[in-house]
């Protein structure tokens, strides 16, 4: 099968990616405190996923595709575009961005806002 | 900078090239059938090909596997290019030297042992971009990139000659352009039967090519023959149907990737030989 052609599963790709940009600060945090040799913490900071890596890659061509504004020349292309932003979508739905600070946050998650907690101590 | 070549003896046992010795200028000879001899024990063993063309080397880098997928949160990767290069290696040698008994013919290739077919094909891979530093500022509207390669590693001493900085200078490449390797390099298929299958990646060799022909504007530090330069065995200079021609198309396509690299292609593994 190729992966340009699985749509549901180009978005899912692109849902992750979304998500992993979100998580990276923390995720370098932990690193910074993980033992470089304890690759059983460190594999536990990798997001999982069930999806082969080649989705990710289209996904990755699809986010670039969009940000120099090229037209997209196949219907593939077309496709998965549309696709990524759907994702965008479920992901703004997902991870609101807070009004007052500007970080994004998780949906059900309380949010300590910075902005709210400055001066508060 | 000039292009330098520089001769590199072979220390016993390994089979390979390794300490440096001098540095001269040298144009890498295009034309000139390759030779690497290679010292096991006593013995040196030399292997004599025939050219390697363009269509041979769109063969290797087909046959080239790449593939990648989850284990767990970990991701596996296998990546094949012994089989290939050990497969032109029997597909361009033309005869050998330093065996015992009578000498190996075309049907009997198959019987060197690993042991020398394994490094003697990854000589003929030899062809990475120079690290060093830049000697001037990135000229976006000629865009330059440096080679280091072996050609030939001669019998007798066994001195191999690493050529170093051979220049590739390249128009820059248009955001289509950019766009068609990114494309071809992120395009993979699965195998396995759902999404968490093995990817089968995509390969962006054939583009390369294409577009190393499309951009190139002029090489320095090779020559190619009398007969293909009007009798004068000279650089190619800024002679583009010739650098087209001629050019050892392994050296194409190392050269032409580094025009894309940190685009799109920065998370697909773009240092991925073939890719």
């Amino acid at each position: 099968m190729h992966v340009t052609q699985d749509i549901d599963g180009i978005q899912q790709a692109a849902l992750e990616l979304l998500s992993a940009s979100v998580n990276q600060k923390n995720v370098e945090a932990r690193l910074r405190l993980a033992q470089p040799d304890d690759l059983e913490q460190i594999a536990k900071l990798v997001s999982s996923t069930q999806l082969s890596p080649g989705y990710h890659e289209w996904a990755l061509y699809l986010f670039w595709l969009e940000s120099v504004q090229l037209d997209p020349d196949f219907a593939d292309e077309m496709d998965g575009l549309l696709a990524v932003r759907r994702a965008r979508q479920q992901f703004e739905d997902q991870n609101p961005t807070c009004h007052a600070c500007g970080n994004r946050t998780r949906r059900g998650i309380k949010h300590l806002c910075p902005a709210h907690l400055k001066g508060g101590f | 900078m000039e292009a330098v070549a520089v001769e590199q003896q072979q220390a016993e046992p390994s089979p390979q090239p390794q300490a440096q010795a001098t540095e001269k200028t040298v144009l890498l000879p295009l034309d000139q059938p390759r030779v690497i001899s290679i010292r096991d024990g006593k013995f040196t063993y030399t292997f004599h090909f025939g050219r390697i063309t363009q269509a041979d080397w769109e063969l290797y880098f087909n046959s080239i596997h790449w593939t990648s997928k989850n284990d767990g949160s970990s991701q596996v990767q296998t990546f094949d290019v012994d089989t290939p290069g050990v497969e032109l290696f029997e597909r361009k040698l033309v005869k050998t030297e330093g065996y015992a008994g009578t000498e190996l013919k075309k049907e009997d290739f198959w019987k060197i042992p690993p042991r020398h077919s394994n490094p003697v094909a990854w000589l003929l891979r030899t062809c990475a971009v120079a690290d060093e530093g830049e000697d001037q500022p990135f000229n976006p509207e000629l865009v330059e990139v440096r080679l280091n390669a072996i050609w030939s590693v001669l019998p007798g001493d066994a001195a191999a000659t690493m050529f170093k900085g051979l220049v590739h200078r390249f128009a820059p490449p248009s955001p289509e352009q950019k766009k068609r390797v990114y494309r071809a390099g992120a395009m993979s298929k699965i195998v396995g039967g759902s999404r968490s299958g093995t990817t089968v990646h995509g390969s962006r060799h054939k583009i390369l090519l294409e577009l190393y022909d499309q951009l190139i504007q002029s090489v320095d530090g090779y020559s190619c023959g009398a007969t293909a330069f009007g009798g004068v065995s000279a650089a190619f200079g800024a002679d583009r149907a010739a650098i087209v021609r001629e050019m050892d198309a392994l050296h194409k396509f190392t050269a032409a990737q580094q025009l894309f690299l940190g685009g799109a292609s920065a998370a697909s593994s773009d240092d991925k030989e073939g890719a």
